[in-house]
């Protein structure tokens, strides 16, 4: 949501499409790692439960200055590309589209790239299964943690700005964008990157199909009926690894 | 003093003021937040004991109120057999929903019951024949007791208050029974209650689906006090603000969260001119309370503990 609000921001006062992407994601990316070290960090014993709960107070207040500032209307934002479409084998659609792809594409390959074949990759996903023995061998856990909060905040926005000109930027949009994201990878299996293109593909198809054949306003209950099912028939997803424990 | 005392003569003495307080507005505000302290007593029951988020509370408030006012319109059930037989359906409901995410390390159920709010909320805003869309409901007839009719602010204050004190017996009795120290002992530690026997899995679904049953009583009161209801009163941000009043208030603290639900409830009717600035506050509060107060207000006040 905020990186669609803030590219709407800096287009509407004219700042070049390649700088205000970038400072879009490098605000939101700052923010993430303050929120980490001014809020998480600060928390005293901090449960599961009461991280949960400091994060949806931190998504309210956002949310709340969003509104305060951008007011309740949806703005629109410009195009990415000169083009307003683009025909391929016959099909037209808005050249954002294309943007989208491509830069989904992209993110996806530095994700994996980044995660898995560096050795930055490695230490992140070592910290997030076995914090203390990882201390133990010298990584400086709440270094990964911070960036791992850069990161998130830097995805999410790039995602947000260039979702924008198809989704418009609203100051609510954010959430039910996210539980979508949550859906996918509900759908397709948590730490699968297969899983996770998957579950996005059977979730977007649906939801089009859904808005095609029964009605657009049910649209959204589809997905969330999907990820239910999901959750009841194979809650590791359809590539699930292990990682889901059951109790 | 017990909390469960201490709880009682404070819901005795919001039944005194029904009789000092003369002003209809004020009694119907509070009225209104003494239905919140009902959803909020349940969702203090599963935050508190079972140690789970859900965002989907106005969601079940909502499924309680519709359920049963379209059983009351469009069947001519009794009001009562009708907030009776939805809360029902909706626990129901519930238990279908905890079954599979309560199974779950982690916290699904956050999330399934996001999707559930905003499932109930789309069907809510789209069935128009069945709900009337986003224009609301009406008709339902006023809730009465042979010929007497709870047809005034003040009639309904008093009955609502002592629903309150029914639903806060309930809890204290769940609280302190067997079942309640199996579990806080979840809560501690899931671990060491599994290897005492507890069978956690179910514990949770059925106190995931009590909570829900008191957040669709509350509803279906909702519905045939007010005449009126409409999708707006079940979104998100009110789920949202079901947790602010639990969390701060105490999620262990039946009491703490009496008080500050019945504030929190009130304050944005008589603050009117704040109206746009409440999620900013609700958030802040949340953070607070995560930050500083795990335990929220009712974690300050030192009870005599109950030997059992």
């Amino acid at each position: 949501m905020l990186g669609g609000m803030l590219q709407f921001y800096f287009m509407s006062i004219h700042v070049p499409l390649v700088a205000s992407l970038f400072l879009v994601s490098l605000i939101v990316g700052l923010l993430g790692y303050i929120i980490h070290f001014v809020f998480i960090k600060n928390t005293k014993n901090p449960t599961e439960l009461s991280l949960i709960i400091l994060t949806i107070g931190l998504a309210m207040v956002i949310r709340g200055t969003a509104m305060l500032i951008f007011g309740k209307n949806a703005h629109s934002v410009g195009q990415f590309l000169p083009f307003e479409s683009v025909t391929i084998f016959g099909l037209t659609f808005s050249s954002q589209y294309l943007v989208v792809l491509v830069g989904a594409l992209i993110l996806a390959g530095l994700l994996f790239y980044v995660l898995n074949l560096t050795n930055f990759g490695k230490v992140m996903l070592a910290a997030s299964q076995n914090p203390l023995a990882c201390s133990i061998f010298g990584i400086d856990v709440e270094m990964v943690k911070s960036v791992s909060f850069f990161l998130s905040g830097f995805l999410g926005a790039v995602g947000g700005s260039i979702i924008a000109p198809i989704s418009f930027a609203k100051y609510n949009i954010g959430l039910i964008m996210g539980l979508k994201g949550f859906s996918a990878s509900v759908v397709g299996g948590f730490g699968n990157n297969v899983g996770a293109i998957v579950g996005g593909l059977i979730i977007g198809i649906s939801e089009s199909l859904s808005a095609g054949y029964i009605s657009s306003s049910y649209k959204d209950a589809v997905t969330f009926f999907i990820m239910i099912l999901v959750l009841f028939i194979k809650p590791s997803g359809i590539f699930g690894s292990k990682d889901v424990e059951r109790v | 003093m017990k909390e469960n005392t201490a709880t009682y003569v404070l819901i005795a003495l919001f039944l005194l003021s029904g009789f000092i307080i003369k002003n209809p507005f004020i009694l119907n505000m509070v009225s209104i937040a003494a239905l919140a302290v009902i959803v909020v007593m349940g969702l203090n029951l599963l935050l508190g004991y079972a140690g789970q988020v859900s965002l989907g509370h106005a969601g079940f408030v909502g499924l309680g109120a519709y359920i049963s006012s379209i059983l009351a319109i469009r069947f001519n059930i009794n009001p009562w057999l009708s907030i009776l037989i939805a809360s029902l359906l909706t626990s129901v409901f519930a238990l279908i929903i905890g079954y599979p995410t309560l199974k779950l390390k982690g916290h699904y159920l956050a999330m399934a019951t996001l999707a559930i709010g905003e499932i109930i909320y789309i069907f809510a805003n789209n069935l128009v024949d069945l709900t009337g869309g986003h224009q609301g409901l009406t008709g339902m007839p006023m809730l009465s007791v042979g010929s007497f009719v709870f047809d005034s602010e003040k009639k309904f204050f008093f009955f609502v208050w002592i629903v309150v004190f029914f639903f806060a017996f309930i809890s204290f009795r769940i609280v302190n029974s067997h079942f309640g120290r199996a579990l806080k002992a979840i809560h501690e530690k899931e671990l060491a209650a599994l290897s005492f026997g507890v069978n956690v899995h179910l514990y949770k679904v059925v106190i995931f689906s009590l909570s829900a049953f008191y957040a669709a009583f509350a509803g279906g009161l909702y519905a045939f006090y007010l005449g009126f209801i409409s999708p707006s009163s079940f979104d998100l941000l009110k789920s949202i603000d079901y947790i602010v009043m639990a969390f701060v208030g105490g999620i262990d603290s039946i009491f703490g969260s009496l008080i500050i639900t019945v504030v929190l409830a009130s304050l944005p009717n008589i603050m009117t001119f704040l109206q746009d600035y409440w999620p900013i506050v609700n958030g802040l509060l949340l953070v607070i309370a995560a930050m500083f107060m795990p335990k929220g207000l009712g974690g300050f006040i030192k009870w005599k503990r109950a030997i059992f």
